[in-house]
């Protein structure tokens, strides 16, 4: 730099354009790229700059139940019944026990129809109440987690009733559950919606006199794209954390943000595609197959009663209409 | 987590968590370390390495190719997770039109291992050669069944004696 | 220490809320010294002691069918199991039907769940 100013009066003399362009590029140099951190905070909490901020900072703006958008997931033996899939852990794991609980469950399926559902599906569940007055209680709500293996499978409903977050855990073969009916069925983004206790109580609201929606048959299951905004802290568990995909988080500093996302433990983009890890924390296709094997066999056991109760029910229609028109003949 | 499964792993692999390989890098680090080695024996199929970084990285090689014969090149998934693990691009293809149709009737291992022998004097480093089978390289095995024993040490000793139980003989017959 | 919520329609419940220190378990009369649902506490409410039955936990129960609350809510009670108020506002667990200290508590709720 002072070599420059020295120079000065001889460059102004004689290459006024020079001289220009060199303070251009020093200024270019040292400081157009270098603007303190406080004064573009300044520039990010301002009116203007909430725009740019994108949703996952903060938004006013919350999205409405009404306009929720869809798309269409796949169905799979490993979706619809993930009860029957015995736990991937394998020192948990017992090849008689696993074949006993299957048999146990199929019985049980028997009994009582278990429809297909999804964590987000809204739910109907009545149990038999000793001291309840109709002997029975019945409960509705959106399921939110699902968990356990085999015989031990259960589920969670959750609903607001007079503003009090109420949640039950059901197990799914418990032999006092007198029937299950899926009133709306459709997936959410993520797998466990336990965050909807941190949420505003109109996302887990479902009166009880809930209408069922039907699906065409052979449709696909429908995805239920809303995103759920939090409250601002404390909260049961840190959802920030958790790498949800159906949540908007509170407002808070980006560069917070950033830097909590960055190090937080459970934020791990790589375990995606670790290979072993999936293979390790879910069950090869070779032992899927003879799962598979049960549920098919168990399956066309119960299209044949069906078809058997139809029949049977024609054959009592045949019985019942000749006893009707000797009848008319006497007239 | 993704949605892709394979069969069964027919290699001996640890069943309850991954073991370490790098130092400082972390567990990213240890995945870009594998993802280096997959590349390179998808290009070269026969490679030299240290042991615990081999047999940790043919885990992954195994169930890769074991995925991309189940998918194949039209699924969306799997294209991803093969562009993943490849880093070199050009071995893409290589992977869905010459190796997958390789291994089409084959339901076990598609890699092989042998042991080398350590270094001396050396840092006790155990080393291994891990391939691809059914490679257009001269086999390692034919390699081992033509090898001689002749200078192993326990060979070299029983030569010894033999000389020296002939030697005495024939100079008790002398005597 | 758990600090609760007063579901219950009485004045010192109305007064409790409001005050500035939320109402505090002192004291469980159980063997467990852990409270659960359908157990009697001793509550410290506004500078003074009073009894209350727990109505709805936030733990987690392991057993099924029975429900879980986003809140710990408790009612005032009296010592002959007696509830000061006359209404309680908010839906409390069926199973409270067969307990033995919660006879005349049923009869003042509205929901059950």
């Amino acid at each position: 730099m002072f070599q420059l100013y020295e120079k000065i009066p001889y460059l102004l003399a004689r290459q006024p354009n020079a001289l220009k362009q060199t303070i251009q590029t020093i200024a270019a140099r040292n400081y157009t790229n270098t603007v303190p951190n406080r004064i573009l905070e300044k520039a990010r909490r301002s009116k203007l700059g909430a725009a740019a901020k994108g949703p996952s900072v903060g938004s006013d703006e919350r999205p409405k139940l009404e306009q929720a958008e869809y798309s269409q997931a796949e169905r799979d033996y490993k979706y619809i019944y993930p009860d029957f899939l015995p736990n991937p852990v394998y020192y948990f794991r017992d090849k008689i026990r696993e074949k006993l609980e299957r048999i146990d469950m199929i019985n049980r399926r028997k009994q009582i129809t278990i429809p297909e559902f999804y964590v987000g599906s809204i739910m109907a569940v009545t149990v038999s109440d000793p001291y309840a007055p109709g002997k029975s209680n019945r409960f509705v709500g959106i399921c939110i987690r699902r968990d356990e293996y085999g015989l031990k499978h259960s589920f969670t409903l959750r609903n607001v009733i007079d503003g009090l977050g109420v949640e039950i855990m059901y197990d799914l073969y418990n032999p006092t559950i007198r029937s299950i009916e899926v009133l709306k069925l459709e997936k959410r983004l993520d797998d466990n919606l336990s965050y909807l206790q941190d949420s505003p109580p109109e996302y887990s609201t479902i009166p009880f006199d809930f209408e069922p929606v039907k699906l065409l048959p052979g449709m696909k299951v429908p995805v239920n794209m809303t995103k759920v905004p939090l409250k601002n802290k404390p909260w049961r568990h840190a959802w920030d954390r958790k790498a949800l995909r159906g949540v908007i988080l509170p407002e808070i500093k980006r560069y917070q943000h950033e830097e909590y996302m960055n190090s937080s433990s459970d934020f791990k983009p790589y375990e995606k595609w670790d290979l072993m890890k999936n293979y390790r924390e879910t069950i090869h296709d070779d032992d899927h197959r003879e799962i598979v094997q049960d549920i098919k066999k168990f399956e066309s056991e119960i299209t044949d009663k069906q078809e058997i109760v139809t029949a049977a029910k024609k054959l009592v229609r045949t019985r019942h209409i000749p006893k009707e028109t000797p009848s008319n003949e006497k007239k | 987590m993704s949605n892709l499964t394979a069969g069964k792993l027919l290699i001996p692999y640890s069943r309850l968590a991954r073991k370490k390989i790098t130092k400082f890098t972390g567990p990213q680090g240890r995945i870009d370390k594998i993802r280096g080695i997959i590349s390179d024996l998808l290009r070269l199929e026969r490679i030299e390495i240290p042991n615990f970084v081999g047999y940790e990285s043919r885990q992954y090689a195994e169930r890769l190719i074991d995925l991309a014969k189940k998918y194949g090149d039209k699924h969306e998934g799997m294209m991803e997770m093969a562009d993943y693990w490849i880093i070199e691009k050009d071995l893409i293809p290589k992977l869905f039109q010459v190796i997958v149709p390789r291994y089409e009737n084959k339901l076990g291992p598609y890699t092989q291992v042998f042991k080398l022998p350590e270094e001396y004097p050396g840092k006790g480093i155990k080393n291994i050669c891990m391939e691809l089978k059914d490679n257009a390289l001269p086999p390692i095995q034919a390699a081992m069944s033509n090898r001689t024993h002749n200078n192993s040490l326990t060979n070299i000793l029983i030569d010894a004696y033999k000389k020296d139980y002939k030697f005495r003989t024939e100079q008790n017959k002398f005597n | 220490m758990s600090r609760m919520k007063i579901v219950d329609d009485s004045k010192l419940a109305r007064d409790g809320m409001a005050y500035k220190r939320a109402p505090k378990i002192i004291h469980v009369y159980n063997k467990k010294r852990i409270g659960s649902i359908g157990d009697t506490v001793l509550l410290a409410v506004k500078g003074q002691k009073q009894k209350a039955i727990i109505v709805g936990c936030k733990n987690y129960n392991r057993k099924g069918g029975i429900p879980n609350f986003d809140t710990n809510n408790c009612v005032l009670v009296d010592d002959q199991n007696t509830p000061l108020g006359s209404r309680v506002t908010v839906p409390i667990p069926a199973s409270l039907r067969s307990h033995p200290n919660c006879t005349k508590l049923i009869a003042l709720a509205t929901n059950f769940v």
